[in-house]
């Protein structure tokens, strides 16, 4: 066995991200659509998305539970994307509805090398949530005209379904992770497309095992991550990654994190996990939302247990509330925050204004607290957790 | 329908608001009365204690609320009680029929839209499969002569789409748990009918809409094309492991209007009920492991639900490298109170209260000061020797 065939043998991250800017058949921006355009426009931002998240993994692999292993892009960036990130060239790929079905079999193929493999999947672009029909990707070739609307659509669902562990896959990966960064299809045209099919990635009968005369229980640990709740809007600014995608890579970045074993201090095993990424961005998303006064909030679905991402080297930062009670001597108060090496960790601080917001490394601390006012002096101390990606500290003067 | 109604005293404010299911008995199905369907489907001994099971906890004062219990319904179908229905179990209980089921969930919905700040708990516990795409429950009359095979089943998606705000509606509790302990098998003896037959909607809705937000959260017994487990005349594995997970080993804390309390949210629910269903389907031996499926809109760190009155208790293992004989360690809690001490072997195993501690030992001549988290279900301390040099504390 050579080097490369044993390498594709061994557990590794299989990626494959799309990232549809430049849409054939839509108008730019500014300009009237066509009948099957439905109001949609070119975008300038998800290739550049799609491109960033990959670029992270790649410039952070060292920092991976597994190596990269395999990976599939597909990116179409707008002319704008381009300039901002000449890098993007390179990978500027056809991301037709056929393209993207070839692409995910070979993905499929890569991912069941191994059970414990991970396979990742991000998807930047337009999409739409239908109310009872399921999710759907908008392929750069959507709206030519041909056939039913959403004949260039993929049905997400369909993607996820047919990465199960089958008896022909019974290697697949068990670990998965779905991301899609999809665009709001306007309102008025929900009630037309709920009565529409959607183009399935996979022939179902394919997923049945008749063949392999076996049935595989889906046991993956597998959530999936929806950018915006149905109906509603998700952002990017043009010719920068989706708020999504910002969010997303602040948690990588430590935003976020799951501490996997306690020892002496600074020395706690810290991961991201698919489960802290979702505190995460919780916590990230409205505030990148917020920097750009708009409001966006993401929705997870959840299947089997949490699983590590990548390890962190160093604690995750955390936004710490300190609130004091009694309340009305908080801006009497000062407060002294240790390791439990006694080393202090910030220089003191009074609580004012309350409560008082700093930033901690995730870990635990000893507090020593002193209120002043007039004749009246209270004092507090005690042990505190900074838990990622923010913790409420009530501190109880005596 | 009713057994529980605190809404004249609760007046207009926020409440909690349930409705749970039990359907263990089906008369049409094999080992019924008149069985008339053939669905490989046979009766359940543990729904209706299941059902009980969290009606008592919920009902009688284990539940701590964030928001005060307002209203119960309880529909029950038992095994053992086929002639009364069960309904006799419980005062107000109603048979779980597709007619009943329909009334308690106009009900409920009624109650729900009368504060945003309310809550919503369904627990469903039976026969269920998927049916295409859909998940479908099977009501105590499924498989009767009367209407489409699926009448008496109903449709999951429309019960919990149609718990959200609609312009009729303006109003909804926008924190709604739902506890679907049923399987989601695909039933090949379904398949013909799949063009024919549907499942009963509980509810319409309208198509498009405006974004109304709410914290939903839906836990699947199983993970599609996969059973649920129940103990005969027990309780189901889903069910036992929800209570246990309720008990504590889903706690964390929860800071909520300035108090700190351990609690249970619906993201930390789903990583207890997880945690504790593995562990029934260890003990049990299952052919594989038990997986819950969670799926919702997630808010920050989760829907706090309930509070507990005291901390959870946590197992702690303390490692110590090197090991050494006659080491003491030395436990004191996060105000500085002695909680235990200990002769440290390698490996050591505690209970304690779940919250944050002061760890003292003395090994190899170093004096080692190291806080940790018992955190629940369980927590895993590392206490180095080799590498930590001790600063005073």
């Amino acid at each position: 066995m050579d080097e490369a065939e044993d390498i594709i043998r061994r557990p590794g991250i299989h990626l494959f991200v799309v990232g549809i800017s430049e849409y054939d058949h839509l108008p730019p921006r500014g300009q009237p659509g066509t009948e099957s355009s439905m109001g949609l426009h070119r975008l300038a931002s998800p290739a550049l998305t799609g491109y960033r998240f990959y670029r992270w993994l790649v410039e952070h692999k060292e920092q991976l539970v597994l190596p990269i292993a395999t990976e599939q892009l597909l990116l179409a960036p707008s002319p704008q994307e381009l300039e901002v990130e000449p890098g993007l060239a390179d990978y500027v790929r056809d991301c037709s509805f056929d393209e993207f079905l070839r692409t995910a079999k070979q993905w499929r193929q890569e991912a069941a090398n191994h059970p414990d493999s991970i396979a990742i999947f991000y998807f930047a672009g337009h999409g739409l949530q239908r109310v009872r029909k399921d999710h759907v990707m908008l392929m750069q070739d959507f709206a030519d005209g041909l056939g039913a609307r959403l004949r260039k659509a993929a049905e997400t669902s369909s993607l996820y379904d047919g990465m199960a562990p089958t008896g022909q896959l019974p290697n697949m990966a068990r670990k998965q992770l779905y991301f899609v960064d999809a665009c709001r299809l306007p309102p008025e045209l929900s009630l037309s497309l709920e009565l529409q099919d959607a183009s399935p990635v996979w022939d179902p009968s394919a997923l049945l095992d008749q063949e392999a005369g076996e049935v595989i229980e889906d046991d993956r640990d597998a959530p999936l991550f929806f950018t915006t709740l149905s109906g509603a809007e998700s952002y990017a600014l043009q010719g920068k990654p989706s708020l999504f995608c910002q969010a997303l890579i602040r948690c990588l970045d430590g935003g976020t994190g799951t501490m996997l074993r306690q020892g002496a201090s600074g020395r706690d095993e810290w991961v991201v996990s698919d489960k802290s990424l979702s505190f995460g961005l919780n916590y990230h998303l409205p505030r990148v939302a917020r920097e750009i006064n708009r409001r966006q909030q993401c929705k997870s679905q959840w299947h089997g247990n949490e699983f590590a991402l990548l390890n962190l080297p160093s604690p995750p930062t955390v936004e710490v509330s300190c609130e004091v009670e009694p309340e009305y001597l908080a801006q009497y108060t000062t407060v002294g925050i240790h390791d439990d090496t006694d080393s202090m960790v910030l220089p003191q601080f009074v609580v004012d204004p309350h409560p008082y917001i700093t930033t901690l490394d995730g870990g635990r601390y000893m507090v020593d607290a002193i209120g002043e006012s007039g004749n009246e002096v209270r004092s507090g101390s005690g042990l505190y957790s900074a838990t990622p990606p923010s913790t409420d500290w009530l501190i109880t003067l005596k | 329908l009713l057994v529980f109604d605190a809404r004249g005293t609760i007046g207009q404010g926020p409440g909690l608001h349930a409705l749970i299911a039990g359907v263990g008995y089906y008369p049409y199905l094999r080992g019924g009365e008149s069985p008339r369907s053939d669905l490989g489907l046979t009766q359940l001994t543990s729904a209706t204690p299941t059902a009980l099971a969290i009606y008592n906890w919920l009902v009688r004062e284990r539940y701590q609320p964030q928001v005060p219990l307002a209203t119960c319904r309880l529909l029950l179908s038992s095994s053992s009680e086929p002639k009364e229905h069960s309904i006799d179990l419980v005062d107000g209980a109603s048979t779980a029929t597709l007619s009943n089921f329909l009334l308690a969930a106009h009900e409920l919905r009624e109650d729900a839209a009368t504060h945003p700040d309310s809550m919503v708990l369904v627990y469903l516990v039976g026969h269920g499969a998927q049916f295409g795409t859909e998940q479908i429950f099977f009501l105590r009359d499924f498989g009767g002569p009367i209407g489409s095979l699926l009448h008496n089943s109903i449709d999951m998606a429309s019960l919990v789409d149609g718990l959200n705000a609609d312009p009729a509606r303006p109003v909804m509790a926008q924190t709604q748990l739902f506890f679907l302990d049923m399987s989601r098998r695909k039933l090949r003896e379904l398949e013909p009918y799949l063009l024919s037959s549907r499942p009963t909607r509980v509810f319409d809705w309208p198509m498009a809409r405006p974004e109304y937000r709410r914290s939903v959260t839906v836990f699947f017994a199983a993970q599609v094309e996969q059973h649920a487990y129940g103990i005969p005349d027990g309780l189901t594995l889903f069910g036992d492991a929800l209570l246990s997970s309720l008990s504590g080993s889903a706690a964390e804390m929860l800071t909520t209007q300035g108090q700190q309390q351990w609690g249970v949210t619906s993201l930390s629910l789903f990583s207890g009920i997880q945690h504790e269903a593995q562990v029934a389907a260890e003990r049990l031996n299952l052919p594989s492991p038990l997986k819950v499926e969670v799926s919702g809109t997630l808010t920050g760190r989760g829907a706090p639900f309930h509070c507990l009155k005291e901390p959870p208790h946590v197992r702690v293992s303390i490692t110590v490298t090197p090991a050494e004989q006659n080491a003491e360690l030395t436990i004191m809690n996060a105000q500085g109170q002695l909680v235990v001490t200990i002769e440290a072997a390698a490996h050591n195993t505690i209970e304690l209260p779940a919250g944050i501690y002061l760890l003292s030992a003395s090994i190899e001549g170093q004096e080692i000061r190291q806080i940790f988290d018992a955190s629940p279900p369980n927590s895993e301390i590392v206490v180095n020797a080799d590498v930590d040099p001790m600063v005073k504390y």
